[in-house]
């Protein structure tokens, strides 16, 4: 169940992903160029400084920053349901083991 | 619990050992992780906090600078995943204690969980500053090759149960992987490449607001990497000993009815 879950928000994200780099390349087949943030490279490269009054985005901003927040969730819980899985495969293991060892004990 | 599985599994007769395993208390975490889990989660809401309300927003890139808060910290569980396997491999070439190479295990695999955060959030916020989201610059290959040695390393441990020579090799690797560490991290201060340089002595620094976020944030994923990491190196701990107990068992002809 929580398998399916997490392969669900995966997929999910990849589709978000894939939806976001086919607008982009769409606009750019439209014959716009790849637009960047205001301001020099340099100036983006040296310093981060608050906003002051409105802002205007070339490229939405929004749906970059959600995919990438989406991104660090599902890759640190899909680990965690990792450790969680591997756990629960090493407690069956021992419970193998335990049930394979008493049964011997009592027959002897 | 734990201890008595360490314990049990030191001394030599499978089914006395085995007989002391309680699985179910052997898995439990330990009254410290519980509590490290908890001020984990305390922090991450504090974090979300000063990010979205608390930092303001970039000037010259808007919205997506946001992911700068989570982008840094995890290049720093990066090094933080990377130099633990990599000590640990030192320790278990130097010792042959099966628990530095648990502990190696796991510095690799949430050290390149890290990674995999990076080379994912990058790109997303290269697209906006940019205008693409991968380039050839060195901080970016020297992070992906970084990515590539884990990657290998993980594999070859991958390969069911491994054995004392695989064992070495990997921590040769992820010895040799470590290297890279430095040189990712001086990357844009000696060469010039496109990688902003905010929070280096070349960078103009952040704007006062924006420091909270980014603290917190490198508090907040040095706590998420070394209870990932604990937490792993258990399970380690607790695979290595059934894998004994089972060749040992399957010695004794205990696992042929089962």
């Amino acid at each position: 169940m929580l398998r399916r879950f997490a392969l669900w928000v995966a997929l999910a994200w990849f589709c978000a992903a894939g939806a976001v780099v086919t607008a982009d390349m769409a606009s750019a087949q439209d014959g716009q160029a790849p637009t960047t943030a205001s301001g020099t490279a340099d100036d983006r490269a040296a310093s981060f400084q608050a906003v002051s009054g409105g802002t205007k985005e070339d490229v939405a901003g929004g749906p970059l920053m959600l995919l990438a927040y989406a991104a660090v969730w599902i890759i640190v819980f899909g680990y965690v349901y990792r450790i969680n899985r591997l756990q629960r495969g090493v407690e069956a293991n021992l419970e193998r083991l335990e049930s394979s060892i008493a049964r011997q004990g009592s027959s002897v | 619990m734990a201890n008595s599985v360490q314990a049990s599994a030191a001394r030599s007769p499978a089914a006395s050992s085995a007989q002391q395993v309680e699985p179910a208390a052997a898995s439990r975490a330990p009254a410290a992780i519980r509590w490290l889990t908890i001020a984990s989660a305390a922090l991450l809401l504090v974090e979300l906090y000063l990010i979205f309300i608390h930092a303001p927003v970039e000037q010259q890139m808007g919205i997506v600078q946001k992911i700068f808060y989570f982008h840094v910290p995890s290049a720093y569980g990066m090094y933080i995943g990377f130099g633990m396997a990599a000590l640990a491999s030192g320790m278990y070439l130097a010792k042959r204690d099966d628990k530095w190479d648990a502990w190696a295990v796991a510095g690799a695999e949430v050290g390149s969980i890290f990674c995999l955060i990076i080379l994912v959030t990058g790109p997303l916020w290269g697209r906006k500053a940019w205008g693409t989201y991968w380039t050839w610059d060195p901080r970016l290959t020297t992070t992906l090759l970084a990515g590539m040695v884990y990657f290998a390393y993980i594999v070859l441990r991958s390969f069911g149960s491994t054995g004392e020579v695989e064992k070495r090799f990997a921590a040769g690797l992820a010895i040799f992987g470590v290297l890279d560490m430095p040189i990712i991290h001086y990357s844009v201060q000696r060469w010039r490449g496109t990688h902003p340089t905010v929070i280096t002595g070349k960078g103009g620094g952040l704007h006062p607001d924006m420091y909270p976020a980014l603290f917190v944030g490198f508090a907040l994923f040095t706590l998420v990497g070394v209870l990932l990491m604990w937490q792993r190196a258990r399970v380690e701990r607790l695979r290595q000993r059934t894998l004994a107990l089972e060749i040992e068992a399957a010695e004794r002809g205990l696992l042929e009815e089962s």
